[in-house]
């Protein structure tokens, strides 16, 4: 019965009308059923798992459109991303019961949420690429409406608009890639060019036959789909402004629904980017490890403490999706390094953010960590569950984080020895520092020192009941760096494990501390209250984002679309007059048709046999000519 | 002899009997809507369970003519619960009648016969007859006289020409008629047919009494003319076109591209400056049913020698999306009678729908969907019928006709929105009858809409077993 692996994403879809109606007679009880459902849809990807123990791969299909197949397509990546994703998020959901549970609208988030999920499950099923499309636009719908969940705050509304229109950006060059590959491919496969187990079991005979250079054209646009949805630089702009929803929402935006789309698409997709021209996944690399780079950068000099979180996962990302360029060299072991810290980065991301909600509860929404401090005291279980979460981020030794980052960062000195490009191994382990750096600094205003506000000396610990789920991401931050190779293995079997001399292992480890080192000194020193905004220019450009938002409101938007839209508007004016004018005009004729309809019998018959004898003479004439 | 194939008919027939047996008791229609809806899915399963590929008589059960008796019976169990609320009087006769006129489409959708088609089709005319003066209204005496008077002429066009068919012919089984060539009298046969089953059909000149009779029959009973009476002369076209003349007439293709234009615009046209809300879905009907004789344009066209397309697909094609266009329109176009319900009115203007959705939200959201898909807007089974009909004629090569059908349906647009616009923005406080037997068929019925609208796949078990 493979079609019961269609329920990985049906499952959460029925809780989605179900909590909308339920809420309304009993708010109480909203969550339990999409908690529910996502067990559900939990229990069936492990009965996947078992099927695939004795299988190469799950897929069924049905035609759709002329030669669309719409259906799901199940090997074992497919399997890790969906476990990831059903896991984190039953976690997230349970915990949102507890943080949402005073929200008039919560059956409406809670309906929203399983939507998402519902995307996310079937994107990551998808075995056609235009489904694929589907589901990913339903999870940018989704997250427009979770991120302006509390509309009534003018930021929150304007974030998500801000989160829908860029990712529109990808997406509209997503499809101009997904157009490529259909027009070119259709004489090839005509029954159906955009399947997915089709593109990637025959990449090497596409390229062969529509020659590298095009194939990279569509590879790249696909990508910039993937650079938008993953928030990499340039289209990072909108994860940090969508900071704005409930902080639950980010936990799932950031850790298991959203941004981990883009690096399952460019690593689902990865055989035709590695037919495609060599240039494809070096400029995959080149963008991960820039953005690994500069979010770091931008991360240090944040005060919003989930705003430090945003820019931390913009670097995460950009670590995983230069694990997937990698491969262009060190071959399938890159994407098995990036899906790998995919899944613990979303554990420890899920855990920060959770925490961070944990503590917004306890000061009451209040996000300025320079109004924080002395909270170690006041909330020691937060604090301990957040440590644990920072030191996975920062790759410290007995965490996971120091098994998947570190491995990245040898992948990368791997590809430096082949390949004699060093720029991003470089890039990595300087943004190790940063890392650390923006991390514990973001630790130790929240947590040492004396509180520097009322509201932060009243701060309380909330029932550890309410925390079961983080206890359970830490734990899982702390062991799951003991599945590394088994992981690897699972994923491909040709995964080599990287141990670069030792001196050059130790580069990372050392970097990170170094950067907590720094963190403390800024913290000790109080750094970060004698620059002034006004006098350092460098200062100035990283508070400003290097004036990106600037650039793209300011100028791109105000200067360039709206004049051109008004343009285009005085046209519209036109247009629309002339569909009024179309319109009162049909209205009339049809007024006048409708004098037809007298009501009278005698005439109806003698309208009938006139319109019928006319008719016939017509056909007649016609039928003579032919 | 085997009897078990026309189970499903038995059925039907006995339990009308069995409905007028209670009625001598009592008249309670929730016992007898109960009694009938339950007979009618009996029937409903017993279609589904048949044995396939039977011939007997002058009847056939193969996939395809059970397809259409499982729309005939959809078709009837749409308007039991709702005719709870509009129908007065004596409840036994009433649904016996309806389980007769099933019974009458069934033999209809099973048989290949032109006289056994004519007795059938005669059987449905005679009982809509009474069926739309079923409450002895001044509106519903006129309605029922004037599809009476009209309906006779039509009738007579069928008989002259099944007369004309056997004539040429020497027979009334459409199966054997395939060995005769092209004749006269054969080409005069096929006129009056299409004239006589397009009165039913409500096509360009022959629709004026379907306005008026629409409007003036009881909601349930306009719900049913205009989806199950209408669906039933139009697999009837289907069957006799396709079977009856597998000649080189292009004039089919002639005569149905232009009626098939000149219908839709006319009813799209005509209901722009209507404000009678019944009769607006009256001339939608009529315009919905210029689309679908477009199928049989191309099964005319495809008779041209000059065609180098293979025949066979692209006509599949043709059947195949005629028959998903049945089953959406019935309960699209049944949906948007249904909801008339709600109106506690005779005499129903566009501004009686005023404020529905603040009375009730979900109501307004099904005759929202009904809307939408009439208009043919995605995720709604309207959408979905119009893209494969519309495909099936441009790989047909008539993608002219498509163009114009398209245009069409944008006219619409501007009548059905008004609907939306009306039940959504104006405030008012209009009363509605919010009973229970009026609002669940509704959710029910705009519940099918949509899934139909993803139920895709179907067409491609459609174009399987659309070969006849």
């Amino acid at each position: 019965m493979v079609t019961l692996y269609y329920f990985i994403f049906l499952f959460p879809l029925i809780a989605f009308p179900v909590e909308y109606v339920i809420g309304n007679y009993k708010s109480r009880y909203s969550g339990i059923f999409s908690s529910l459902m996502i067990i559900l849809s939990l229990i069936t990807v492990l009965d996947a798992y078992y099927y695939l123990s004795s299988h190469a791969f799950i897929y069924s299909h049905y035609q759709w459109f002329y030669n669309i197949d719409v259906g799901i397509y199940i090997d074992r990546l497919t399997l890790v991303m969906a476990l990831m994703v059903t896991s984190v998020s039953l976690l997230i959901n349970i915990f949102a019961m507890f943080y949402m549970k005073d929200d008039p609208r919560k059956n409406v988030y809670f309906a929203e949420t399983s939507l998402f999920i519902t995307g996310m499950l079937g994107l990551v099923v998808a075995s056609n690429l235009v489904l694929f499309f589907l589901f990913w636009e339903i999870v940018g719908l989704c997250s427009y409406l979770l991120i302006g969940f509390w509309f009534f705050k003018p930021n929150a509304a304007a974030a998500a608009k801000k989160a829908f229109i860029v990712t529109r950006i990808g997406d509209l060059l997503f499809m101009i890639g997904m157009a490529v590959i259909y027009t070119t491919l259709l004489k090839l496969n005509p029954s159906s060019p955009l399947s997915i187990p089709y593109l990637i079991t025959n990449a090497s005979h596409i390229s062969a036959i529509i020659g590298p250079n095009v194939l990279a054209l569509a590879a790249l646009l696909l990508f910039s789909g993937a650079i938008a949805k993953s928030a990499q630089f340039p289209l990072h702009v909108w994860l940090p402004d969508s900071m704005e929803g409930p902080t639950t929402v980010s936990a799932l935006i950031h850790a298991a629904t959203m941004v981990t789309a883009g690096i399952y698409l460019v690593a689902r997709l990865y055989p035709l980017y590695e037919f495609a021209a060599p240039y494809t996944l070096y400029v995959v690399t080149l963008i991960g490890a820039f953005t690994a780079f500069y979010a770091g950068i931008l991360a240090i000099v944040m005060n919003d403490i989930k705003r430090v979180l945003a820019y931390s996962t913009i670097s995460q990302l950009g670590y995983m999706l230069t694990a997937v360029g990698l491969s262009g060299i060190i071959g399938y072991s890159g994407v098995a390094f990036g899906m790998y810290h995919l899944v613990v980065h979303a554990v420890f991301k899920a855990l920060l953010f959770m925490s961070a909600a944990v503590i917004l509860l306890g000061l009451l929404e209040l996000r300025d960590i320079k109004q924080m401090g002395g909270l170690f005291k006041r909330m020691p279980a937060t604090a301990i569950l957040i440590l644990i979460g920072s030191l996975t981020l920062a790759a410290i030794p007995p965490t996971a984080g120091y098994f998947s980052k570190g491995q990245i960062i040898n992948g990368a000195y791997e590809y430096f020895i082949n390949s004699g490009n060093i720029i991003p191994w470089l890039l990595l382990i300087f943004g190790e520092i940063l890392t650390a750096t923006y991390i514990f600094r973001m630790y130790f205003l929240v947590f040492l020192g004396k509180p520097r506000s009322e509201i932060a000396a009243n701060a309380r610990d909330p029932k550890l009941i309410y925390l079961t789920p983080l206890m359970i991401l830490a734990f899982l931050s702390l062991t799951l760096g003991y599945i590394q190779k088994p992981f690897y293995k699972y994923l491909y079997s040709s995964v080599n494990v990287y141990t670069p001399p030792l001196i050059i292992e130790l580069i990372p480890v050392a970097f990170s501390i170094t950067g907590i080192v720094i963190a403390y000194i800024i913290y000790r020193y109080t750094v970060y209250k004698n620059i002034d905004i006004h006098e350092n220019i460098l200062y100035r450009a990283i508070k400003n984002k290097f004036y990106f938002d600037k650039l793209y409101t300011q100028y791109i938007a105000e200067r360039v679309i709206l004049p051109l839209s008004h343009i285009f508007g005085a046209g519209d004016k036109d247009f629309d007059r002339g569909i009024d004018g179309f319109g009162e005009e049909l209205s009339i004729l049809g007024g006048k048709l409708r004098k037809i309809e007298t009501g009278y019998m005698t005439y109806y018959v003698v309208f009938l046999v006139i319109g019928i004898s006319v008719i016939f003479l017509i056909v007649e004439l016609l039928g003579m000519i032919n | 002899m085997n009897y078990e194939y026309f189970y499903s008919i038995i059925v039907l027939g006995i339990s009308g009997f069995i409905s007028l047996a209670i009625g001598i008791k009592n008249n309670n229609k929730k016992i007898l809507a109960g009694f009938t809806s339950l007979a009618l899915i009996v029937s409903f399963l017993l279609v589904l369970a048949g044995t396939k590929n039977y011939n007997i008589l002058t009847m056939s059960f193969n996939s395809f003519d059970s397809y259409w008796a499982l729309i005939f019976i959809a078709s009837t169990l749409l308007i039991i619960v709702p005719a709870m609320n509009d129908i007065k009087g004596r409840y036994d006769v009433f649904y016996a009648l309806t389980l007769f006129m099933t019974l009458s489409m069934l033999i209809a959708a099973f048989t290949y016969n032109l006289i056994v088609l004519f007795v059938s089709f005669e059987g449905v005319s005679v009982i809509t007859y009474v069926l739309v003066a079923f409450n002895r209204t001044r509106r519903n005496l006129e309605g029922s006289l004037k599809y009476f008077i009209i309906s006779t002429l039509g009738t007579s066009f069928n008989i002259l020409g099944i007369s004309f068919f056997y004539l040429a012919t020497k027979t009334f089984d459409l199966f054997s008629v395939g060995k005769i060539f092209y004749s006269e009298g054969l080409l005069l046969a096929l006129v009056f047919i299409i004239i006589g089953f397009g009165f039913k059909l409500a096509i360009f000149p022959m629709q004026q009494w379907a306005i008026d009779t629409y409007d003036g029959a009881p909601n349930s009973i306009s719900a049913f003319l205009s989806t199950g009476g209408k669906i039933l002369a139009y697999m009837i076209l289907l069957k006799i076109l396709y079977l009856g003349f597998v000649h080189d007439y292009n004039y089919v293709f002639y005569f149905f591209s232009i009626l098939g234009i000149l219908t839709m615009t006319y009813g799209n046209l005509s209901a722009l400056s209507q404000n009678n809300l019944k009769r607006i879905f009256a001339y939608s009907s009529v315009a919905q049913a210029g689309y679908m004789v477009l199928v049989f344009a191309l099964i005319g066209f495809s008779y041209f020698p000059a065609n180098v397309i293979p025949k066979s697909t692209f006509i599949r094609f043709g059947i195949a999306s005629a028959m998903f266009y049945a089953v959406v329109y019935i309960f699209m176009q049944g949906g948007a009678y249904i909801a008339m319900n709600l109106i506690k009115k005779d005499k129903i203007m566009i501004e009686d729908l005023d404020g529905l959705s603040k009375k009730s939200r979900l109501s307004a959201f099904s005759l929202w969907i009904f809307m939408l898909s009439l208009t043919g807007i995605p995720l709604t089974g309207g959408f979905l019928a119009k893209y494969f009909l519309f495909f099936s004629l441009i790989v047909g090569g008539l993608w002219w006709l498509a163009v114009i059908a398209i245009l069409n349906s944008v006219i619409s647009v501007f009548y059905y929105f008004r609907i939306i616009l009306n039940s959504y923005v104006s405030e008012s406080d209009n009363e509605f009858n919010l009973a229970p037997s009026v609002k669940y068929p509704l959710f029910a019925t705009a519940a099918i809409t949509i899934a139909l609208g993803v139920l895709f796949f179907i067409y491609t078990y459609l174009i399987g077993i659309a070969a006849i």
